[in-house]
Formats: C-alpha cells, sequence, structure tokens
C-alpha cells in the first residue's frame, strides 16, 4: 500500500504543472498588468516605467516568465498581492482556516441529514416520506445557492425577532464585531454566527447526497448477503444499518471527493453573503483588483487539496472495499 | 385476469411496432407527471419571456425616480426597482437572455464534448489518454474559479460583438468552454463500447472513412445520453450564469439577466426592499426545476429499459 501511495503522491506531480501552466497561461492573456496599475502616478516616466517592467520581468517571453514563476513558487515564493502588498502564502494561510471550518462542519452536517434520509427512502421506497424526500432532494439540486443564502438572511436575521428585538441569527461576519474582537470572541457568539452560513452551505449538498445513499442503499438491499442475514434471525435494524449501509456507503466517500471542487465554488459564495474572510472571498476581492499573483495562489492552493483529498479517498475507498487492489 | 394482462401485453406491443421512435419517447415521458408540468412551465415561460416584453406598457431600461421602490402591487405585480423600471418587464426581458445563455451555452459544450468525447472513444489509445487526461484536469479545478478567470481573460480581448449588450455572447462562450466535460465522458464511454460492435466493423469493411463512420454511424446510437446530459446542463448553465452575474462578473447592466437583476438584491434586501431579492431567484429557481425534472422525464423515456 505504501508504494500504491507512493506512486499516485509521483502521479499528482505532473497534473500539478499541467494545472499550474493552464492557470499560468489563461492569467497572462487576462489584460492588465502591475505596471498599468502605475499609470495614474503622474510623476512617473517613461524611463521610470520600463526600468519597472524590466525590474518584474514583464517583457519577458511566456514560457520565460512561467520558468521563473515556477522556480519562485517551488522556493515557496508564491509572490505579493498587489492590492495588500503581503505575501500570497500570508494571505491564504490567513483565510484557508476559515473556510475549511466552514466547509468541514457544513460537510458533517449535510452527511447527518442526507444518510438518514436517503436509508428511510430506499428502505420504505415508494412510499409517502420516499416520495417528499425525494422531491426535495431534487428541489435542493435545483435551487441557486447564493440565493436560498439571501433567503436565510432574510427570514433569519430581517423577519424573525428575538425576544429583544435584535435579529434571531446574525446574517454575517465571524463574530459581533461591536462585542469581541478576533481573541475575546466566546464560542457561543461564534457559533451563533456559523449556523446561516453552513446551513447555506450543506444546502449545496443535501440533496445529491441524499439520492445517491438512496440509490446506493437499493442496490445493496436486493444483495444475496443481506437474505442471510436476516435468515440467520439478524433484527431488521440491525441488517440495515450495519450490513447494508456499511457497503452502500463506500461509494460516497468517492463522491465526497469529487463533490470538493464545487464546494469551494459554494464557499466563494457563502463568504461573499455572509462576509465570512475566507479564501472564497479572498479570490472574488482579488480578481476585481486584477490581483493576478493572489488568483494563481489560491487556485493552485485549490488544486492541491482538491487533489490530495481524491488520493486519501482512493486509499480509503480500497481499504474499505477488499474487491479493489492496489496495483 | 392473467390472460387479460397477457392481451394488453400483445396489444399494447402490436402498436409500438407501428410508433415512431419519438412517439415512444413521448409515450414514456407522459407518464413522467413531473417531467410533463415542467415542460408545461418552461413553455409558458418561454412564451412570456417572448411575449411579455413586447406587450408589457413598461420600458425595459427608462429609470423614473418618482416610481423607485414600489413594493408590488396592481400596477407592478412585482414591484419597481432601485431606478423606478417595472421588475416583472425586467424579469421576463432578462429571462430571454438568461435562457438564451443557458440554451446557447450549452451549444457551445455539445459541439465540444461531442468532438473530443468521439475522437477519444473512437482513436483510443495515446489520443485517448490525452484527451481524457485533460478532462480529468478540467474536472479537478474548481468550476466558478476556472469560469471567473475566463470571464477576467476575455474582458481584455476588444472584439466588440463579445462585449456588446453587457457581454452576452461573452459569458455563453465561457460558460460553454467550462462545461463539456461530463459530455465528453459519456460520449467516449459510449463509443468505447460501440465501436466493437458489428455494425461499425461491416461499416469499415465497405471502406467508409473514419469521419463518415464516427459521424454516420456510431453518433446517431450515443446520442440518447447526451440529451439527458444537454438538458441538465442546460439547467446547470442558467444557475452558473446567475451566479456569476451576481458576483459581478456575468453580463453587465443595464442588460437584465436573472443573474444581475440579484447582483445589488443583498443591500437592497437589507434596506428593506424584499421583493427585488425575491423574484429573480425564484424565477431562476422554477426555470432550473422544470428543466431538472424534464431532463428526468427524458432519462426514463430514452432508457430502453424502461420501455414497455
Amino acid at each position: 500500500m505504501t508504494r500504491y501511495i507512493i506512486r499516485r503522491l509521483l502521479q499528482l506531480i505532473p497534473i500539478m504543472f499541467l494545472i499550474s501552466m493552464i492557470v499560468f497561461v489563461l492569467l497572462q492573456l487576462a489584460p492588465g498588468d502591475p505596471a498599468a496599475a502605475l499609470e495614474d502616478n503622474p510623476n512617473l516616466t517613461a524611463e521610470d516605467r520600463a526600468r519597472f517592467e524590466e525590474r518584474l520581468g514583464l517583457n519577458d517571453p511566456l514560457h520565460i516568465k512561467y520558468l521563473k514563476w515556477l522556480g519562485n513558487t517551488l522556493q515557496g515564493n508564491w509572490g505579493i498581492s498587489v492590492a495588500t502588498k503581503r505575501p500570497v502564502l500570508d494571505e491564504i494561510g490567513s483565510r484557508l482556516p476559515n473556510t475549511l471550518r466552514l466547509m468541514i462542519t457544513a460537510q458533517v452536517i449535510t452527511l447527518l441529514i442526507a444518510i438518514p434520509i436517503g436509508i428511510v427512502s430506499a428502505v420504505k421506497q415508494y412510499s409517502l416520506f420516499d416520495h417528499v424526500s425525494t422531491t426535495f432532494a431534487f428541489m435542493g439540486q435545483s435551487i441557486p445557492v447564493f440565493w436560498f443564502g439571501l433567503m436565510l438572511i432574510m427570514i433569519f436575521s430581517m423577519t424573525l425577532k428575538t425576544a429583544d428585538g435584535g435579529p434571531l441569527l446574525p446574517g454575517g461576519g465571524m463574530y459581533d464585531l461591536r462585542l469581541y474582537d478576533e481573541a475575546t470572541a466566546p464560542f457561543a457568539d461564534r457559533l451563533r454566527h456559523m449556523i446561516l452560513p453552513v446551513a447555506m452551505l450543506a444546502m449545496l449538498g443535501v440533496g445529491t447526497y441524499t439520492r445517491y445513499t438512496r440509490g446506493s442503499m437499493l442496490e445493496v438491499l436486493r444483495q444475496d448477503y443481506l437474505r442471510t442475514a436476516r435468515a440467520k434471525g439478524q433484527k431488521e435494524r440491525r441488517v440495515v444499518l450495519i450490513h447494508a449501509l456499511k457497503n452502500a456507503a463506500i461509494p460516497i466517500i468517492t463522491i465526497l471527493a469529487l463533490d470538493l471542487p464545487s464546494v469551494f465554488g459554494g464557499a466563494v459564495f457563502t463568504e461573499t453573503i455572509f462576509s465570512w474572510p475566507g479564501m472564497g472571498r479572498l479570490f472574488i476581492d482579488a480578481a476585481n483588483r486584477s490581483d493576478y499573483d493572489l488568483l494563481m495562489g489560491i487556485v493552485l492552493m485549490n488544486a492541491m487539496l482538491i487533489l490530495i483529498f481524491n488520493l486519501i479517498a482512493d486509499v480509503l475507498y480500497a481499504v474499505l472495499d477488499p474487491r479493489v487492489r492496489f496495483d | 385476469m392473467t390472460t387479460n394482462v397477457t392481451y394488453l401485453a400483445d396489444q399494447e406491443a402490436a402498436e409500438r411496432d407501428e410508433e415512431t421512435m419519438l412517439q415512444l419517447v413521448w409515450r414514456q415521458f407522459r407518464k413522467h407527471k413531473m417531467a410533463v408540468l415542467g415542460m408545461t412551465v418552461l413553455l409558458l415561460l418561454i412564451v412570456g419571456v417572448v411575449v411579455g416584453p413586447i406587450v408589457t406598457p413598461y420600458d425595459i431600461e427608462r429609470s423614473s425616480l418618482r416610481e423607485r421602490y414600489q413594493p408590488p402591487s396592481l400596477v407592478h405585480p412585482f414591484g419597481t426597482d432601485d431606478l423606478g423600471r417595472d421588475m416583472l418587464t425586467r424579469i421576463l426581458a432578462g429571462g430571454r437572455i438568461s435562457l438564451n445563455i443557458g440554451f446557447m451555452s450549452m451549444v457551445v459544450a455539445l459541439a465540444i464534448g461531442v468532438t473530443v468525447g468521439s475522437v477519444a472513444g473512437f482513436y483510443g489509445g495515446k489520443v485517448d489518454n490525452i484527451l481524457m487526461r485533460f478532462t480529468d484536469i478540467m474536472l479537478t479545478l474548481p468550476r466558478l474559479f476556472l469560469l471567473i478567470i475566463m470571464v477576467l481573460l476575455l474582458r481584455g480581448i476588444n472584439w466588440p460583438y463579445l462585449q456588446e449588450s453587457g457581454g452576452i455572447v461573452a459569458i455563453i462562450l465561457v460558460l460553454g468552454v467550462l462545461s463539456w466535460m461530463s459530455i465528453a465522458r459519456l460520449v467516449r464511454g459510449a463509443f468505447l463500447s460501440l465501436r466493437q460492435m458489428e455494425f461499425v466493423e461491416a461499416a469499415r469493411s465497405l471502406g467508409l472513412s473514419n469521419r463518415r463512420i464516427i459521424v454516420r454511424h456510431i453518433l446517431p446510437n450515443a446520442v440518447t445520453p447526451v440529451i439527458v446530459a444537454a438538458t441538465l446542463g442546460m439547467a446547470r448553465a442558467i444557475i452558473s450564469e446567475s451566479g456569476l452575474s451576481f458576483l459581478g462578473f456575468g453580463v453587465q447592466p443595464p442588460t437584465p439577466t436573472w443573474g444581475n437583476m440579484l447582483s445589488n438584491a443583498q443591500q437592497e434586501m437589507l434596506r428593506g426592499h424584499m421583493w427585488m431579492a425575491i423574484f429573480p431567484g425564484l424565477m431562476i429557481f422554477i426555470t432550473v426545476i422544470a428543466i431538472n425534472y424534464i431532463g428526468d422525464g427524458l432519462r426514463d423515456a430514452l432508457d430502453p429499459r424502461h420501455v414497455g
């Protein structure tokens, strides 16, 4: 297995290389460059500008630019954000934990809702519960997630009030800025601020995972070994929850990995709507300011996380399903 | 009872022989109630967005400061916006553009996806390997990030056709260029199994060119899953367009789309103009559900396992 993991890790290198090349070329072709930002400065002469361009290597041919960038990136120098003048890696580092906290909580909630509903739907196929949950799952897959977020704010932060007239749930931020700062915000306050963004992000996947669990369970429930389990006198509850679910749940790991890019995408909307200082909002800010080093860094970091997570999912899949061989 | 059932089945089978493929699909499709409802809703929407902007007494773009922020009423069923424009009129005009973008970007995605998928599946080997690795990479990156980067890129291209009417053509291209991957995979899968079949062998022995075998002989057999994927893809494209426009990277105002009508919705909503946030989103939601149900119905109707 160690050999398998090492081989897969080595396979990631050319893929990362290709991804970085594609995104680098796309961003190089995009308009606006650091020198253009200096244009507003009246004291700047043409020679100054030329010197500036020379120093940044803006006139190099594309492949030289890429190789320079690659060399820097491999040494941990991911460039400087034009907007904040801070190193790209620092910017990402300060935002990534916020995004991960949001995403991981949302994914856990998604599974906690979707798997039980999917199981009951499958066990009671074509029942009223099945019809209702399938319809809701379908609606969940069709709702524009950012609009769902807006509606959450409208209902829970604007319409519904607490006893003292404040909003029932906060509609933005990670903690109450009027009362606390990053260090002093208590856990309960942070938790309250997470409810709506997590609900929004969880909505993105609930429909998909419910339908998937239902389908996967339906397939397993037909298998002979479950009849054997029942014939041995196992309780129905145990047959479904232990024998069937154990096998039905394995493919969900793959879906979790394949779904990760769309969750990162969903986080962009969630963080924008709920003023959540994460990587998604950082990306939007960077795109609005033509902050290309930062854009590049965020895409690269995302690609790395997604590829590593895919690898973990593959390994886990093989561990859980002995029919899959490491070769 | 048993004989009765057999008799009915025979009769159905006899009738089926005289049906064309289209009639058969339609008969199956009709059984899916939600799909029929979805089809009805979509047709009504299409009529609405085509006829609506013509018959409305209001102008799409002309603002009227005296009529700003009117809540829904009989005169303005969906209220008016921050510039005093009738929301219903703009939603219908915007729907025309949103539906167009959804449809046209799917056409672009189909063109790329079918080409990549059939070439990869037909030739196999190295070609297949390279094309599919590329497809995998495109699927690995978060689509939204690529969409936004592509939008930034196209903004630098000074081709007027691309940027007119708020950049509709640019958005169609961006969405199309980033939505072909699942179609390519489907087509490739179908080709891999079909190219082994005897009719392909027969076509080859007749000396037909590869191109003709791909287009005239294999592709028609791979069309079923593609129709379903394209339908669902159109729903996804409408959501993507609205999301991009919401973030400010989509179609630029004053050209209305359902997405960019929501781009100020959050601020307006917080100021109490809730109708401005509700209606455009509701339209997207209804349209996407309708199209998704149509896709679901098509899948049931086109899947040979469901026939009979």
